[in-house]
């Protein structure tokens, strides 16, 4: 009695002669291929039942999910189309945000206490890169090392198949830029040209918690909304400064501070998150700054320093200068630089060439103005040096400005 | 406003940096900034860089959106592709009126534009993401590894591999383009595929590559057309590795 031919492990189909149907199977699995790549370019994926609908093929299934992979790989797949549904043991919920290193979920772990938090995930295709994989866990790290009560606290990292995430507290809240963006969005108008004139209740608006929830952790006794609301930025800023200052004295560089990276919870309590560029030795900063504008939106809160490249200047000093940028445009509700586009915005940090925070909002008091300008001076020995004396001069600053225009200290 | 539906349809009435975040990722902007270093010549690589090139014409894209058609991921790439390319032309005229003395700098398409600042009045907050440097970092090492697996691939697989993978462009333009038989196209973009994304992924990797000898690739592409190509397959091109095709009995 003569057994059927075995084809990948399984019983060939009896009217199939093997050398034809293997030519025909390799033509059908090419034009698989090319479906498979078509369907990852559109939207991200594509599965093996689609690809195999219509052809009455099942023994051809583990094939199709080696060209699904194959497909996955070439493609560099997208890694922002593609949102899981779990890593590891978390459930993944919802979106919180994206960045240049993936994406934050809110995630809930589904063993032991079920708690809520924040899954930064790396996705597949940017962990194909070791050194990509190598930042993503020193980040990490250097969360996990880093306690204090203005940092995120990491709880554990978290790998699924050739995903790479790690779980860290989730904040409810917004960040600094939401904030702004926020204010300007019910403000209306143009910010470049007359931006709103904020106040303590845009905060409480955009965190949607009550006007007095928002003050609570340091009364400010002045009736003047727009006062209260730079004091609170102030303090929330001063709080950043000293979770840099932890950073600096373990030897670590943020090197990104930006709105965007400092996270404002619905209790006031200011975050300072993303180190994905802190010790990052390895990444020269003169291979990611274009000729004109390759660095964009971050050249308005980068230091001229890192800018230029000039990797030997770069300190304590340049996260200083970031940090004052982010305050500027917290409390101006816009950015340093008038420039149009990334080329020009590079041109004027290069220079030093701001628009002066008390034109730009003139409801800063001159004092504080005065201590946004000496964090933001081009020349990095003219500037304040460390976090912590820019957190103190802030608090002498900010202490004056109440004590002058409402009769009290904050 | 539209809701999250209408947005997933069609990225381009929103918004929000999420969405066009999301949109930009879909086309693969390292193999990008390959295509555009592909076409700028020396002396434009000495005055700009790819990475300009593309943030320029996102910029673009990100403000004339309104005008285009959402038809899908691929066509909004080629479409951003012929924006890139007037952009690479505009930079060219430049330099060679500079050479001949004269010239105006081409306007940049980031100019000053009430178009370019999103419904909150905001300037789009999308180039931040975009373009932080940990995210730069990772789309130059992406297109690094894509540009040294194309230049490491055996030349029968490499420009089907190029015009398919990092142009994206269609079997049947590919084909067209090669003089080749789909089938054919098609059998070389799997093989092609195979090697390109070992040579990508041993790149990342930071291991040393191990070449596939070009024999053994001309071997295996040989006994994989016996079957695919057949009799009518169409040839146009003239690779020494094909030249040593056994004919088909």
């Amino acid at each position: 009695m003569s057994t059927a031919p075995e084809h990948d492990g399984r019983p060939m189909p009896p009217d199939r002669d093997p050398a034809s149907s293997d030519a025909a199977d390799q033509a059908l699995l090419d034009e698989i291929f090319d479906r498979a790549l078509a369907a990852i370019e559109e939207r991200g994926d594509v599965t093996a039942d689609e690809l195999l609908a219509g052809i009455d093929r099942p023994d051809l299934r583990d094939r199709v999910l080696s060209m699904i992979d194959l497909a996955e790989q070439v493609a560099i797949a997208t890694p922002a189309r593609r949102r899981p549904s779990g890593v590891g043991a978390y459930a993944i919920l919802a979106e919180l945000g994206h960045g240049g290193m993936g994406s934050v979920f809110l995630a809930r772990r589904q063993q032991g206490d079920g708690r809520y938090v924040a899954l930064k995930v790396l996705p597949p295709a940017m962990g194909y890169s070791a050194r990509t994989r190598e930042r993503f866990l020193a980040e990490a790290n250097a969360l996990a090392r880093l306690r204090h009560p203005h940092i995120v606290q990491v709880h554990e990292v978290v790998r699924d198949g050739r995903t790479l995430a790690y779980a860290m507290d989730h904040i409810d809240g917004v960040t600094l830029m939401g904030l702004v963006q926020g204010i300007v969005r019910h403000g209306g108008g143009d910010p470049d040209v007359a931006p709103p004139r904020p106040t303590i209740d845009d905060v409480a608006r955009v965190l949607d918690v009550p006007a007095a929830d928002v003050q609570r952790d340091g009364p400010v006794r002045t009736s003047d909304a727009t006062l209260a609301y730079v004091a609170f930025v102030t303090r929330r800023v001063i709080d950043v400064a000293g979770a840099l200052e932890l950073a600096h004295s373990q030897g670590l560089l943020h090197r990104d501070i930006k709105p965007a990276n400092i996270l404002l919870s619905r209790a006031s309590h200011a975050y300072l998150t993303d180190f994905g560029l802190m010790r990052d030795e390895d990444l020269d900063m003169t291979t990611m700054v274009g000729s004109e504008g390759g660095f964009a939106g971050t050249a308005a809160y980068a230091s001229p320093e890192q800018l230029s490249g000039e990797t030997a200047r770069i300190g304590t000093w340049s996260d200083v200068y970031s940090l004052g940028a982010t305050l500027y445009h917290t409390l101006a509700l816009r950015l340093p630089y008038a420039g149009p586009g990334p080329m020009q915005i590079l041109l004027q940090v290069a220079r030093g060439q701001r628009v002066a925070l008390h034109e730009a909002a003139p409801w800063v008091p001159a004092e504080l103005a005065s201590v946004v300008d000496k964090a933001m001076q081009l020349d990095p020995r003219q500037r304040i040096a460390t976090a912590s004396e820019f957190a103190a001069e802030l608090r002498v600053a900010l202490s004056a400005a109440l004590a002058t225009r409402s009769g009290a200290g904050g | 406003m539209f809701d999250e539906r209408e947005i997933k349809d069609n990225p381009l009435i929103s918004d929000s940096n999420g969405a066009w975040q999301e949109l930009v990722d879909a086309m693969n902007p390292a193999s990008l900034l390959v295509l555009i270093q592909s076409r700028m010549g020396p002396d434009l690589l000495r005055r700009s860089t790819p990475e300009d090139v593309l943030q320029d014409a996102l910029m673009n894209a990100w403000r004339d959106r309104a005008k285009v058609e959402w038809r899908g991921v691929r066509p909004f790439r080629a479409w951003l592709l012929t924006v890139i390319d007037n952009r690479l032309r505009d930079l060219a005229d430049y330099e060679h009126a500079q050479k001949r003395g004269g010239g105006r700098a081409p306007i940049s398409i980031d100019a000053p534009s009430r178009g370019n600042a999103s419904s909150d009045g905001q300037r789009p907050q999308w180039l931040v993401a975009t373009t932080t440097p940990s995210r730069m970092a990772v789309m130059r090492e992406q297109a690094v590894a894509i540009r040294t697996a194309l230049e490491s691939l055996h030349p029968d697989v490499r420009d089907v591999v190029r015009l398919r993978v990092v142009e994206q462009r269609t079997l049947e333009q590919v084909a067209d383009q090669l003089g080749m038989h789909i089938s054919a196209v098609r059998r070389r973009l799997v093989k092609g595929a195979q090697e390109y994304q070992r040579l990508v992924m041993k790149h990342l990797s930071g291991r040393s590559i191990a070449l596939t000898p070009a024999d053994q690739l001309t071997s295996a592409l040989d006994s994989a057309a016996e079957g695919a190509d057949g009799p009518t397959a169409r040839r146009a091109d003239s690779s020494p590795g094909l030249g040593r095709r056994k004919k088909s009995t």
